[in-house]
């Protein structure tokens, strides 16, 4: 149960109902628990929103692996409702299940994708090290070049953001589905 | 041997040009730490300042509250350009000195005030444990309000992918900027 009560349309106030309506008229076609918990503070909800516009719908980075980025970024903050929201749209876009279901199990994944590999170990780097090492560095900034490598770090802090808001407020899976995690736990 | 290349000005494309002429308009008058490499994304450079730019004018959180929000940031993913960037911010917002030492060595500082004191657990516990245990969320929504809260939460987030865009490229520091937190660790800090 959520620590927040979900919102109703019909007793927003203005403002709040005008980011309500663009988040739910946009790419996204709802306004999600997590966003229901952002119109808390409205202007600030819409403005999160533009910038995961941004990486989700806009960005040139590869649909298949910022979706893998998301996923990681999930496991690493042990949030089941980001896994669970991302999953089938990473499935969707080309990654493959064997490559989610190691990282849900907490082993590293055999990869035949070269640049999903490359996605794995920076992002994980990133999130357990805090620091992404030389060689890796210039692995990614070769592959992605400055733009992507960029790109990707930012999935890996707004997806965490999301996954802060989302573990904060207690916005768990939704009845009936199982926690799609087991094997260690990352912490600090 | 740095890993960030900065855009000359000459070099830039219209839409680099453009965030980086409004942000040099700005009381900054040029780009900062995080901004220098998010302008190779110059919509993504747009699109995180809008939100750091509620964050930091336009929300309900006391400046106090927002520095101490990001210097635990800065400590936790040891950023020190982030930490020594903020540090006089922090101390000019009101945070006390013993305060924003103990944060730098890692120690459990000694509050004087509640709200700082329960903002401050609430942090620590979602960074080290990715959750809130009931009474630690009580006390920091009671202390900062529900909306407070959503913008603590919104600034440790949009601080931590600064943090992380900051220590990817292993930004240096500017110049005047010394006395590294990776000199001062203490418990609590990195692994």
């Amino acid at each position: 149960m959520s620590r927040l009560p979900p919102l109703e349309r019909s007793r927003l106030d203005e403002a709040t109902a005008a980011v309500f309506d663009a988040i739910a008229s946009g790419p996204r076609g709802r306004v999600s628990p997590p966003y229901q918990a952002l119109l808390r503070s409205p202007a600030l909800a819409g403005r999160i929103q533009s910038l995961g516009a941004f990486l989700r719908f806009e960005s040139a980075f590869p649909d298949h692996l910022r979706e893998f980025a998301i996923l990681i970024t999930a496991r690493a903050w042990n949030c089941a409702y980001e896994w669970h929201a991302h999953y089938p749209i990473a499935i969707a876009a080309g990654l493959a299940e064997a490559i989610a279901q190691a990282v849900a199990e907490g082993r590293r994944p055999d990869f035949a994708d070269a640049e999903a590999e490359l996605v794995y170990d920076f992002s994980t780097e990133l999130q357990e090290t805090r620091r992404v090492n030389d060689a890796l560095y210039g692995r990614a900034l070769a592959r992605f070049d400055e733009a992507g490598v960029v790109e990707l770090t930012a999935i890996n802090g707004y997806y965490a953001m999301f996954a802060m808001i989302l573990n904060t407020f207690e916005i768990g899976l939704p009845e009936g589905v199982a926690d799609p995690f087991s094997g260690p736990q990352i912490t600090s | 041997m740095t890993r960030l290349t900065e855009i000359e000005t000459g070099a830039m494309t219209d839409e680099q040009r453009r965030f980086y002429d409004w942000m040099a308009a700005g009381p900054w008058e040029r780009l900062e730490g995080p901004f220098k490499v998010l302008l190779h994304s110059p919509r993504l450079a747009d699109a995180v300042n809008q939100v750091n730019q509620f964050l930091r004018g336009e929300g309900t959180l006391s400046k106090r509250i927002r520095e101490l929000v990001i210097l635990i940031n800065a400590r936790h993913w040891e950023t020190e350009i982030e930490w020594l960037s903020h540090e006089p911010q922090a101390r000019k917002a009101g945070l006390d000195d013993a305060v924003i030492a103990a944060l730098a060595q890692g120690l459990e500082p000694d509050f004087r005030a509640d709200d700082e004191a329960a903002v401050h657990a609430f942090c620590r516990e979602l960074l080290e444990t990715r959750w809130v245990a009931d009474a630690t969320f009580a006390r920091a929504r009671d202390a900062v309000g529900e909306e407070g809260l959503i913008e603590v939460v919104c600034t440790l987030g949009l601080y931590a992918m600064l943090s992380l865009v900051l220590n990817a490229f292993e930004v240096p520091l500017g110049p005047g900027m010394s006395t590294p937190i990776s000199e001062r660790r203490g418990p609590g800090g990195p692994r």
